[in-house]
């Protein structure tokens, strides 16, 4: 071991590296799995940190905070569309059972996210439609392959990779329910090669990070994301958005 | 010169360092055994071991680099300290350093750096373990090349914005374990197999659809990986190396006892048997009594020191956890803290015949 183990230790670093740009090559290859030009809505642009000089952008989507916070009914993401993606929900909805479905942890699955489709005119566009994500989860599967045969417009529905969780619903004079969540996408961030850092740069700003709310602006930016056979994102084009002059 | 034969039973620098003990403890009792008039060796004889002792101990030095004195090994300690003190700062030294510097890169020059930093650094691991007996400062950049390599495989991920995977705790272990076996260093023996059980709970939680964020709170693959770990410290790849073994068997004790206690306090909420909690909580009620208390029989009856005191440890924890577990919501809080106390005692008298116990052995 003592004259095998650095060469084996030396011959891990040199395949993993290898290994990581076939697979990022085998992603990209061919036609993308989807293409959505979105905007700084939906692709968060952090704030200047002094120790990283790297560039990021978090996927945003909706609802937002508050609207989820308060419901009454399942929607889409109901207990038929749980046990799709592998939660339990035979039990009773009682109170004996709330402990049993408060305590599921979370499932990876698969989630249809959809840009200014028809649920988002429906429900968000009447609020606020210049501060939030415009891209909504619409339906959650765990095939990749069936989720993208129900929804097949690759310019306004991407596929992704995400994390689901179960909530149960219980309020007074109302029969309890149980309702799902999208609560991240894999990746939850999108790297910004560096041929399109100097567009976004001196936009970012100087506040701390992850300050809340955002900052009250219209879109600055636009950017062209295609997601390939892996269902893994990259940066295609980045654009500025000319501001909207006031009236 | 033939080696004389306690030379040749020292294979490690462990064993070593306990025969250069026993020399001294040796001159030390010869000493008040002489000043007390018990025994008295004729000079020459007393000689003759002395310069016999004198040449072992110096050959044990040269070779093992062992501490003949407690100056020596307070010395040790320190730089063992200093060693591991310094392997957290250049880790935190070069991923700082990336993140300082991989935005001005273009992707190739940051992907070569990325893979470059860990081969380099492996190079001088190399050259610093021929150069030093003691091997501190390979361990320092050994631990080093380990997290370049961590940091390669986190950031290659992140600029192709890949899905977080399994195999890369994998890979990370495989790394760790390759150094370490190669160096003999046993820190990075034990960041090994932790990585390595990370991995297995992740492959567990991924068979089973659950978040990989949310695998550590499914402990259960941990108890037979803690049980093959026990085992596995009795090999002979183990046993040839210094302070392997106990590091095996550490880890093993750890990984086995510890998720006992969250098992079987919150089994509904830790465990991956779809089974009522009703009816699982009680079998890893029984499982932390049973494994705690057969892990001191096995450690004392093997001579296993961190096992015992790992279980020691355990027992303690577990019997509180469980009494909190049982009795805080329904007794008055005196009587619970009555009863908390009487229990402080009873643990005080049991440990103290172990240790009685473990003297004995």
């Amino acid at each position: 071991m003592r004259r095998y183990g650095p060469w084996l230790a030396a011959a891990l670093v040199v395949l993993s590296n290898l290994a990581a740009w076939r697979v990022a090559a085998l992603n990209r290859s061919g036609e993308p799995e989807a293409m959505l030009t979105l905007t700084e809505r939906e692709l968060r642009l952090p704030a200047k940190q002094a120790e990283n000089t790297a560039l990021t952008l978090s996927i945003e989507f909706g609802p937002p905070r508050q609207a989820g916070a308060d419901v009454d009914a399942p929607g889409w993401f109901d207990s038929a569309k749980l046990e799709a993606v592998g939660f339990d929900c035979s039990r009773p909805l009682t109170a004996e059972n709330a402990e049993y479905y408060r305590t599921r942890p979370p499932r990876a699955a698969y989630a249809a996210l959809e840009y200014e489709g028809a649920l988002w005119r429906e429900q968000l566009a009447p609020l606020d439609p210049l501060l939030d994500s415009h891209l909504l989860p619409i339906d959650v599967d765990d095939d990749p392959a069936a989720l993208r045969a129900r929804h097949p417009d690759t310019r306004a529905v991407a596929v992704m990779a995400a994390t689901v969780a179960l909530r149960y619903v219980a309020k007074k004079g109302h029969p309890p329910f149980l309702m799902g969540r999208v609560t991240s996408v894999l990746p939850p961030e999108i790297h910004v090669p560096r041929e399109w850092r100097g567009v976004l740069e001196g936009l970012q700003s100087e506040a701390g990070p992850g300050a809340w709310p955002p900052p009250q602006h219209e879109p600055r930016f636009r950017v062209t994301v295609s997601w390939g056979k892996r269902l893994e994102p990259w940066i295609t084009d980045v654009q500025l958005l000319t501001p909207t002059p006031a009236r | 010169m033939a080696e004389p034969s306690g030379e040749r039973a020292a294979l490690t620098r462990a064993e070593a360092q306990q025969r250069a003990d026993q020399i001294g403890a040796f001159a030390r009792e010869l000493g008040e055994l002489e000043r007390e008039g018990v025994l008295r060796l004729p000079p020459e004889d007393r000689a003759r071991v002395g310069a016999y002792h004198a040449a072992l101990a110096g050959r044990l030095a040269g070779r093992f680099d062992v501490d003949s004195t407690e100056r020596e090994r307070r010395m040790s300690l320190a730089m063992r300290i200093a060693s591991l003190v310094g392997a957290v700062a250049f880790s935190a030294a070069v991923v700082m350093f990336f993140h300082r510097v991989w935005g001005l890169l273009a992707t190739r020059s940051q992907l070569a750096v990325l893979g470059l930093a860990p081969l380099l650094l492996l190079g001088g691991v190399e050259i610093a373990a021929r150069r030093e007996k003691t091997r501190y400062v390979a361990s320092i950049l050994a631990i080093t090349a380990t997290a370049a390599f961590i940091l390669d495989v986190s950031v290659v991920g992140v600029i192709f914005n890949m899905r977080p995977s399994p195999v890369a705790f994998a890979l990370w272990a495989a790394f760790a374990l390759a150094v370490a076996y190669a160096y003999g260093l046993r820190l990075l023996l034990a960041g090994g197999l932790a990585m390595s059980l990370l991995f297995l709970c992740m492959i567990a939680a991924k068979a089973a659809g659950i978040e990989l964020g949310a695998a550590v709170a499914r402990p259960e693959p941990l108890l037979p990986a803690g049980a093959a770990a026990l085992v596995a410290s009795t090999l002979a790849a183990n046993r040839r190396r210094s302070g392997f073994p106990e590091t095996w068997r550490l880890v093993g004790a750890v990984a086995v006892l510890l998720p006992l206690i969250f098992l079987s306090t919150w089994a509904g909420v830790f465990s991956y048997l779809p089974w009522p909690e009703a009816a699982v909580s009680p079998v890893y009620d029984t499982a932390g009594f049973v494994l705690g208390a057969g892990a001191i029989w096995l450690g004392i009856r093997r001579g296993w020191r961190e096992v015992v005191q790992t279980a020691a440890g355990f027992l303690v924890l577990f019997v509180f956890a469980k009494c909190f577990d049982w009795w805080w919501a329904w007794m008055p809080r005196y009587l619970f803290f009555l009863l908390l106390g009487g229990l402080a005692v009873a643990v005080l008298v049991v440990l103290g015949r172990i240790r009685t116990r473990q003297r004995r052995v």
